[in-house]
């Protein structure tokens, strides 16, 4: 079911390295990808086995580089980001859920800021009068411009995110917790931040937290500042050339060849509709 | 890769610094929720803006602008030289106008609000039986009442959903204005000692207010409309009742009702043949044999009767004042072009018959067996 | 990235249906009711037939020559000399649509959204998305124009939520219109079916060409389809009067939807709105400068493509404002018709002159 014109492919690029160092498959990835600058993972990394095996089983490649934990497995497609092994355990119904939740999320975690950017600094007139008036009290406490506000409560989030990382699990924990509570407690009462700005970045960490690929996440966070920029600038027209260009990308990426978007774009209805365990074993590739 | 971030980082610090040209923040706009219109001793337009004081000195307080112009624009720029935000109509909810300059006309004073794209044409015509300048100086002081000018959004809108006043919004308005034929009714309300009463609705003949209509017979006039909604009704008791009780008459709710109009031109005058079929439940009425069919019967004859009645009373009040707000005229002219195109239809409307028919069906009749 | 010119014959037919619905929801609504008040809708029946038609004449004369475009065909039919200059014409046809796109374009986001900003970053911005997806080839241009689907659905959505306000007599009496005018505006409603003549110049890059006809001409029946329920719709809820002093009624129509709670949502449709304004300016701005590129070969493609990126944006700048730019709009109107007669001409011509033509 895997195509040999897509591993010829894979090992032609392979053969076509001169290295002299390489120290992990993140490495070897970005030197053999088809779209070297774009943000998005080009080839699924993993550390699980369950997850590889699903790879191979679905008529992908692997490729094990000897010394490391990391496997990469290609092609792959926007979706496959969404999905994790373990999902097959759910029922159908919990299965489609769970995934479509995890799209949200990354809508979510990528529009979210920007969207609370354009709103407050552009379109006042969307938000419910009964909202209008607490909302804008908060703000009115602020003495910075909605963008400061918003980069400086995201950078920070960051700065968490990444120092937690760092340090040990159970005091990364702590430290996250009271630095997070510390942080807005003192913020809002300040008034360097508004509320309403402390609902929407955590619902951001929230929602970024919930993608179960981690370098989807860091192009998300990156695509995050991006569109606040814009959307700083432009409202809401900046919200939505920022997404349509980073659907245009999507759209003309590929892996190995095969279109990013795949079942989506261009349109496959039974790819849409697997059977449960989706090991039907049809070859995922033609060009159109 | 090092030539692209350079370039990224210059667009968008250069974006930043320079940017933000249509930037309205919320927090130093004024929104007003309720603009009031009426024409000033001078004769110009005198307008009175209302909006929530955002971190004001007392809490729940509204900010009241007036100022005196030509034009709405111009009186804008003039309120905003006495206040510390800058006024923006993006979620106007109301425009009250007074009854005084309503009577004149008021189609072109609301133009831009169609126009500009960052009005709202969503918000709602009222008239103010009185001046709206003191209306809203007045709300202000009512102590029992939340703020001003979310009183007046909810009360508005809450009366709407009841059908006790109509829901005309700017661009129903300008609809009903330009279609030949067809004449906008809007809301009326009057400030009273500490609270403000819905009226019922202003008939207009054109853009000028021409007449008006209580709450029920606003409801009524929406049932043959055909924009019926869920309301209630009360009604005189169906035969003079000897009891010395004070309970008297009948209360129905969850009314609703489907229209059916046609027109005819019989005679050389159009002749409008009306059926309306009423749904409702009876809630409260003397508890009198209620289950028995023959009652029952009688009851919705005679409430029918009453309801014929009313509206007959309204077709021939809106002749007489020459107010469409049924669409008679919009019927004729699109059934019979060519005589639409003989008469004056103002005129004709005057002249024509009316002949209406009533069913009422009561589903319910409380939960009495 | 392999063949990233090739297309099926449905992405085809996507592509020109994005291209037709853009212009026609921004230039005919206006214009219709001023000519022909409510019977609007028998002017679009017929531009639709009328643009069916055409489309199977055009499929016809691609198909007697096999695989080539209309440049070809021009150099077949009319000689060396006189094809080309035909055939500079037609591009030069194409850039005009493109740059009157584009202006258009700009002028509305303006209008509707941003009305301070400065026009030429508000051109800048907007011409980012179409830019990168053509530069990546059809491919990518054509799955793009997949999104047309969702807001066509979106937009009919939004107008059957408002038809219970409509008035079926304000789209009476039927043929109130006298016949003169009405012939005159089914030339006026030809506009929303503009950009089937696309068809010729990208005819070489659809991989299974015997779909072809099938898939254009069901792009036609959905653009027919959407006109007709946007303007039954507006007459029907706005009326002939009120709609002839409009600029965008379909935008009026998302302005006049009262939500529930958060009152205005005009703000969503805006979201909609640039997406398929942009779907006519990126299949023009693609197919000029593929044929651009056909036509003057160039060795560095990236110069050519910044060296066309910056004319659009120039000559997109050239009418003075707003009425001068919605003059443009006639002006494509009058040219789009030209062009399809012209094609139309090309197939009763290629009758008599057999040269090149391939013998099944």
């Amino acid at each position: 079911m895997a195509q040999p014109q897509i591993l010829n492919r894979l090992i032609n690029k392979i053969k076509g390295l001169t290295l002299n160092v390489l120290s992990g498959t993140g490495q070897l990835e970005s030197l053999i990808k088809d779209f070297p600058s774009s943000p998005f993972p080009q080839f699924q990394a993993t550390e699980r086995p369950d997850q590889a095996i699903s790879s191979l089983i679905r008529g992908k490649f692997l490729i094990i580089l000897d010394g490391t934990p990391v496997v990469l497995s290609a092609p792959v497609s926007f979706f496959d980001f969404f999905q994790k092994p373990d999902d097959l355990n759910f029922n159908w119904l919990f299965k489609s859920f769970i995934r479509l939740l995890r799209l949200l999320a990354m809508g979510l975690a990528v529009f979210l800021p920007a969207l609370y950017v354009a709103i407050i600094s552009y379109h006042f007139y969307i938000i419910p009068v009964n909202f209008l008036i607490p909302l804008a009290e908060s703000r009115a406490r602020v003495p910075f411009p909605p963008i400061i506000e918003v980069l400086f409560l995201e950078i920070v989030i960051e700065l968490l995110r990444e120092a937690a990382s760092r340090l040990a699990s159970h005091l990364g924990a702590t430290i996250g917790v009271m630095a997070g509570v510390l942080l807005g407690v003192a913020g809002l009462s300040t008034g360097v931040i508004s509320g309403s700005l402390v609902i929407v970045s955590m619902s951001t960490l929230i929602a970024s937290l919930v993608l179960p690929c981690s370098d989807l996440g860091l192009s998300t966070r990156i695509l995050k500042f991006s569109a606040i920029i814009f959307a700083a600038v432009f409202g809401v027209l900046g919200l939505v050339v920022t997404a349509a260009v980073t659907f245009a990308h999507l759209i003309t990426l590929e892996s190995l060849g095969q279109p990013y978007f795949q079942p989506l774009i261009p349109f496959k209805l039974g790819k849409n509709l697997q059977k449960r365990g989706g090991n039907d074993g049809k070859p995922t590739s033609d060009h159109c | 890769m090092k030539k692209k971030m350079f370039l990224l980082i210059i667009t968008g610090s250069l974006l930043l610094l320079s940017g933000c040209w249509d930037q309205i923040l919320v927090e130093q706009t004024g929104f007003p929720l309720q603009l009031g219109l009426e024409l000033s001793p001078e004769h110009k337009l005198l307008i009175t803006s209302i909006h929530p004081a955002i971190n004001g000195k007392e809490k729940n307080q509204d900010e009241i602008l007036i100022s005196e112009g030509n034009l709405l624009r111009e009186s804008r720029t003039r309120r905003e030289t006495t206040t510390a935000k800058i006024i923006n109509g993006g979620k106007l909810q109301q425009l009250l106008f007074s009854k005084e300059l309503a009577v004149s006309g008021i189609q072109e004073i609301m133009e831009i609000l169609e126009r500009d794209s960052l009005n709202p044409p969503v918000s709602y015509v009222v008239v103010v039986d009185g001046s709206p300048k003191e209306l809203m100086e007045k709300a202000q002081t009512f102590t029992s009442k939340p703020q001003p000018s979310l009183y007046i959004n909810q009360l508005l809108v809450n009366n709407m959903n009841s059908a006790h006043t109509p829901d005309t919004k700017v661009y129903d308005f300008f609809i009903r204005y330009f279609a030949p034929g067809l004449d906008p009714i809007t809301p009326l309300i009057k400030l009273e000692a500490d609270e403000i009463r819905i009226l019922g609705s202003a008939l207009f003949s054109g853009d000028k207010m021409a007449g008006e209509i209580d709450t029920q017979q606003t409801a009524l006039l929406l049932a043959m409309m055909g924009q019926s909604k869920n309301t209630e009704l009360f009604f005189d008791p169906i035969e003079p009742e000897e009891t010395e009780s004070v309970k008297k008459g009948i209360s129905l709710t969850n009314v609703r009702s489907r229209s059916r109009v046609r027109v005819k031109i019989e005679n050389n005058r159009p002749a409008i043949d009306m059926a309306l079929a009423f749904t409702a439940s009876l809630v409260e009425y003397r508890r009198d044999a209620l289950d028995q069919p023959p009652v029952q019967k009688k009851i919705e004859e005679q409430l029918a009767r009453q309801i014929k009645q009313a509206c007959l009373e309204i077709i021939h009040y809106t002749q007489e004042i020459g107010s469409d707000p049924i669409g008679i005229g919009d019927l004729v002219r699109a059934k019979y072009p060519a005589y639409w195109q003989r008469v004056n239809w103002r005129e004709a409307y005057r002249e024509a018959t009316v002949n209406l028919q009533i069913k009422l069906d009561i589903l319910q009749y409380g939960a009495i067996t | 990235m392999e063949n990233r010119h090739q297309i099926t014959a449905k992405q085809l037919g996507i592509f020109i249906l994005s291209s037709q619905v853009g212009l026609g929801v921004i230039g005919l609504y206006p214009a219709l009711p001023k000519t022909v008040g409510h019977d609007g809708w028998i002017a679009i029946l017929g531009a639709g037939v009328l643009s069916s038609i055409s489309i199977a004449i055009i499929i016809a004369l691609l198909r007697r020559y096999g695989e080539q475009s209309i440049f070809e065909i021009n150099r077949y039919l009319f000689g060396n000399f006189f094809g080309q200059t035909v055939n500079l014409l037609l591009l030069l046809y194409l850039s005009f649509l493109m740059i009157a796109a584009f202006r258009y374009f700009t002028e509305f986001i303006k209008l509707f959204t941003l009305e301070t900003t400065p026009e030429l970053i508000l051109a800048l911005l907007i011409i980012v998305p179409t830019a990168y997806l053509s530069w990546y080839g059809l491919k990518p241009v054509a799955r793009f124009s997949t999104i047309i689907f969702f807001i066509l659905f979106c937009i009919v959505l939004l107008s059957f939520s408002t038809i219970s306000r409509a008035r079926l007599t304000f789209l009476l009496p039927v043929g109130a219109a006298d016949p003169t005018a009405l012939l005159k505006s089914i030339a006026l409603a030809f506009l929303s079916f503009i950009g089937l003549e696309l068809t010729v110049f990208l005819y070489p890059y659809v991989s299974d060409k015997h779909n072809v006809l099938k898939s254009v001409i069901t792009a036609n029946l959905c653009t027919i389809g959407f006109t007709l329920i946007v303007f039954l719709i507006t007459t029907g809820l706005f009326g002939e009067n009120l709609l002839k002093t409009q600029v965008a009624p379909l935008f009026n129509l998302s302005r006049y939807c009262r939500a529930p709670y958060f009152g205005r949502v005009d703000l969503f449709f805006i979201l909609l709105w640039f997406p398929l304004l942009e779907g006519t300016f990126r299949s023009y701005f693609f197919t000029t400068y593929d044929c651009m590129r056909r036509f003057f070969p160039c060795k560095n493609q990236k110069i050519l493509f910044s060296l066309y990126l910056v004319l659009t944006i120039f000559f997109s700048r050239l009418p003075k404002d707003f009425s001068q730019a919605s003059q443009l709009a006639q002006i494509v109107n009058i040219l789009g018709f030209a062009v399809i007669v012209f094609l139309v001409l090309c197939y009763l011509l290629s009758l008599i002159n057999k040269r090149g033509v391939k013998s099944r």
